[in-house]
């Protein structure tokens, strides 16, 4: 009975709030494990309760994608990589960034196969078989073009083929398969499969550990009105305080959300201007 | 058992025609799972490449290999590796020739040539600017198609049945057929076999129960009953019964005949007792009637004693002969006895004007037993007098030489036909009315005990019996 009324005054609330308020669309894309639907329903209906308005999650396979969705305004905020927010730095406004065991930071990591002589560097894998994630991945593209950035401006077929797989977890299942030999990979997650799925540290080795990088970043559009950006800040910033939403974060393997630091993505920007240079970006 | 007992042999090609039924079976079975799974095959990986082609065509225009390999792939998560064995392979090779993307990318890696990697294979992949959409199976078994974009050939797809997979599946499906078979024979082969025993066995009784015709009595033999269907068997079987009753009424008609038989031969011997008991008594009754009215004119009474007790020795001794104490004495032939018979005769032959022309040249005994001697002249006597007609005359001689007593009985009767000669010691054989047939055949054994002749001759009207008897020293040793 008492169950009965709550949930009818949370139910008038939400009709009350959605006829005031626009849905909330956020983007999603690779740089999180952003296949599992039941959790995404679980963080949605999170949200809508915090938030007081309805709350969509938009997947699209490209970063590229979703950075246009953001950039065009068609989406209230997207969870995107470093560097197509420091590509578009101009248009786009932190709101929060994930805290992985304790700090805001990530890595970029080369991977390989465990069949065959391993190699034990990025040069070590000419003539061999690279995935990349996404034209628009820090780790998964930037960093490793970055590190090569001389030999491949000297030698484009310095690799025998390299693909896209768009997805980190592609890329992991590509150099399991053996369809490339090799690739690079976002260090949060690839912790997080090979936590889910051991047999992958068995199959794939790591050859290189770039230096730490600002995390995926959530982001807005400028234009953004600052009442609805602070209110979704504070409530991604809370979420580690509530049972549920702690839960939701142990799930993705995060500490908490904080509001983030953007000199903590100069190192993208860096990389970023050096390949750009060379003529090393991706169309 | 014998092997070529029905017993054995129904039941055993009854199991034979099973397992022979079951084992051509087997064959059309495998060859027909044999057509099925690889027309099957191929259709499958026709669909399959139709079904992909599109996206394939967008993967390579893109240059998207992960798309590319994600479907070929399918379902298959495997690192491809440990599987090779049991999927098929499938390749999407560019127009160079070089692997795009391949499902077993350890096996065909990504962007190499496939010529560099399987010779056998890359020679079999035609130029797939080529016309033909589908190139038949090669020897490989592999289905090579071209994969369009808007008209233009931009890549090739091969699938190659796994290795092994389609001898796996026809070993599976064929072992799966030959199970059922070994059941179906295990299951079968018992039934045909009890069901083969029990078609056989009324023939096996029927064949024990004849076997035991001829040895056991038939009146005693019951067969039981096989059935009353309407197959051979039973037939068979109802035809048997049949027979057996036959044959249980012929052997039960045999002994009444044979019972009969056996009354007959007594009333024979009867009839010949009499008849030899008859002849010497009708003689001696004429005696006793002649000494009656004219006893003057007689030599003696004696003689008359003598001629009557004669004659019922030789009775004594026919009985005798009857009871088998034939042995128990034998008197010496003496004149008188072939006088006596020569009496015992002319009584008879007078009374019918017959005249009897009698000569004996016997003087003295001789070594020949006398009631069988007496016998066999009476007969002959007797037979000549009843053959001649009225008025008729007869010749009656007896010799005798050193050896041998001859006798010679003739008479003017009608001649014998020589049809009728043959029968003519045969018993019952009478031309006579009234006769009963004995007289000759008794004559006929006599002589022949005696180790005599006898003969006949017959022309016109002279019928003439001789008869030859051996003198035996024995006879006049114990005569003597």
């Amino acid at each position: 009975m008492i169950r009965t009324t709550a949930t009818m005054l949370v139910g008038m609330g939400g009709i009350a709030s959605a006829a005031m308020r626009p849905t909330i669309r956020i983007g999603l894309t690779p740089v999180i494990l952003d296949d599992h639907s039941l959790f995404l329903n679980r963080w949605r209906k999170w949200l809508e309760t915090r938030l007081g308005t309805s709350v969509e999650f938009v997947q699209r396979p490209r970063y590229r994608d979703i950075t246009d969705l953001l950039l065009n305004r068609t989406l209230t905020a997207a969870w995107i990589c470093g560097y197509p927010y420091v590509r578009h730095q101009s248009k786009l406004r932190l709101l929060a960034v994930p805290v992985y065991q304790g700090k805001p930071r990530y890595r970029s990591l080369v991977i390989s196969g465990t069949r065959g002589q391993a190699p034990s560097s990025l040069e070590q894998m000419q003539g061999q078989v690279f995935a990349f994630s996404d034209p628009d991945s820090n780790s998964g593209y930037l960093y490793p073009t970055y590190r090569l950035r001389e030999i491949l401006a000297a030698r484009p077929d310095f690799f025998r083929r390299t693909f896209f797989s768009w997805g980190h977890r592609n890329t992991i299942e590509a150099v399991a398969s053996g369809l490339a030999d090799g690739g690079a990979v976002d260090s949060y997650v690839w912790e997080s499969v090979v936590r889910q799925y051991p047999l992958y540290a068995e199959q794939i080795h790591v050859v290189e550990r770039s230096p730490e990088f600002g995390f995926p970043p959530i982001v807005t559009h400028q234009d953004l009105p600052d009442t609805i950006h602070a209110h979704l800040a504070a409530t991604l910033r809370q979420m580690h305080a509530d049972a549920e939403g702690l839960e939701l974060l142990e799930a993705l393997y995060l500490d908490r959300f904080e509001s983030g630091d953007a000199a903590d993505f100069n190192g993208i920007a860096g990389m970023m201007a050096a390949t750009s240079q060379l003529g090393l970006e991706a169309s | 058992m014998k092997w070529s007992s029905y017993r054995v042999r129904l039941p055993l090609s009854l199991a034979i025609v099973v397992a022979v039924t079951a084992a051509v079976l087997s064959v059309v079975i495998a060859y027909q799972t044999y057509v099925n799974i690889s027309v099957e095959q191929r259709r499958t990986a026709q669909r399959l490449a139709h079904a992909m082609e599109p996206v394939l065509a967008r993967a390579m225009k893109h240059d998207d290999v992960w798309l590319a390999f994600s479907l070929l792939r399918g379902p298959d998560r495997s690192d491809g590796d440990d599987q090779v064995d049991k999927s098929p392979a499938l390749l999407l090779l560019d127009k160079t020739g070089r692997v795009f993307a391949a499902n077993q990318p350890r096996r065909f890696p990504t962007g190499k040539q496939l010529a560099d990697i399987d010779a056998d294979l890359a020679s079999s992949v035609t130029n797939p600017d080529t016309g033909k959409r589908f190139q038949p199976w090669t020897r490989t078994m592999t289905l090579e198609m071209p994969v369009h974009s808007e008209d233009e050939v931009v890549g090739t797809l091969l699938i190659r049945p796994a290795e092994g997979a389609f001898w796996l599946r026809f070993k599976e499906i064929a072992l799966g057929g030959a199970w059922a078979v070994l059941l179906t024979l295990a299951l079968f082969l018992p039934l045909g076999w009890v069901w083969g025993r029990r078609m056989v066995m009324p023939l096996t009784t029927l064949t024990e129960c004849m076997a035991r015709i001829g040895h056991d009595d038939v009146s005693n033999l019951e067969c039981p009953v096989l059935g009353f269907g309407e197959d051979e068997i039973s037939q068979l079987g109802q035809q048997f019964q049949l027979l057996l009753n036959d044959l249980k009424g012929k052997r039960a008609l045999e002994q009444q005949v044979m019972a009969q038989d056996r009354l007959a031969a007594i009333g024979r011997v009867a009839a010949g007792v009499a008849h030899e008991i008859n002849n010497p008594l009708g003689g001696l009754l004429t005696a006793i009637d002649t000494y009656r009215h004219k006893p003057v004119d007689l030599k003696s009474p004696d003689r008359t004693l003598d001629l009557i007790e004669r004659g019922l020795n030789q009775i004594r001794e026919i009985v005798s002969a009857l009871l088998v104490e034939s042995r128990l004495e034998s008197r010496a032939l003496t004149p008188c006895d072939i006088d006596d018979v020569e009496t015992l005769i002319r009584a008879d032959s007078a009374a019918h004007y017959k005249t009897i022309h009698w000569t004996s040249a016997i003087t003295e005994n001789l070594p020949l037993p006398a009631t069988p001697v007496r016998q066999i002249l009476l007969n002959l006597a007797l037979n000549a007098v009843q053959s001649t007609p009225q008025e008729g005359s007869i010749e009656i001689t007896i010799t005798s030489d050193n050896d041998r007593l001859l006798l010679a009985v003739t008479n003017d009767g009608q001649a014998i036909g020589p049809e009728q000669l043959p029968h003519l010691f045969e018993p019952f054989y009478s031309e006579r009315d009234g006769g009963t047939g004995l007289g000759l055949w008794v004559t006929y054994q006599t002589v022949t005990q005696l180790g005599g002749e006898i003969s006949v001759e017959s022309r016109d009207r002279n019928t003439r019996f001789e008869v030859t008897l051996p003198l035996e020293t024995c006879v006049q040793e114990k005569s003597l």
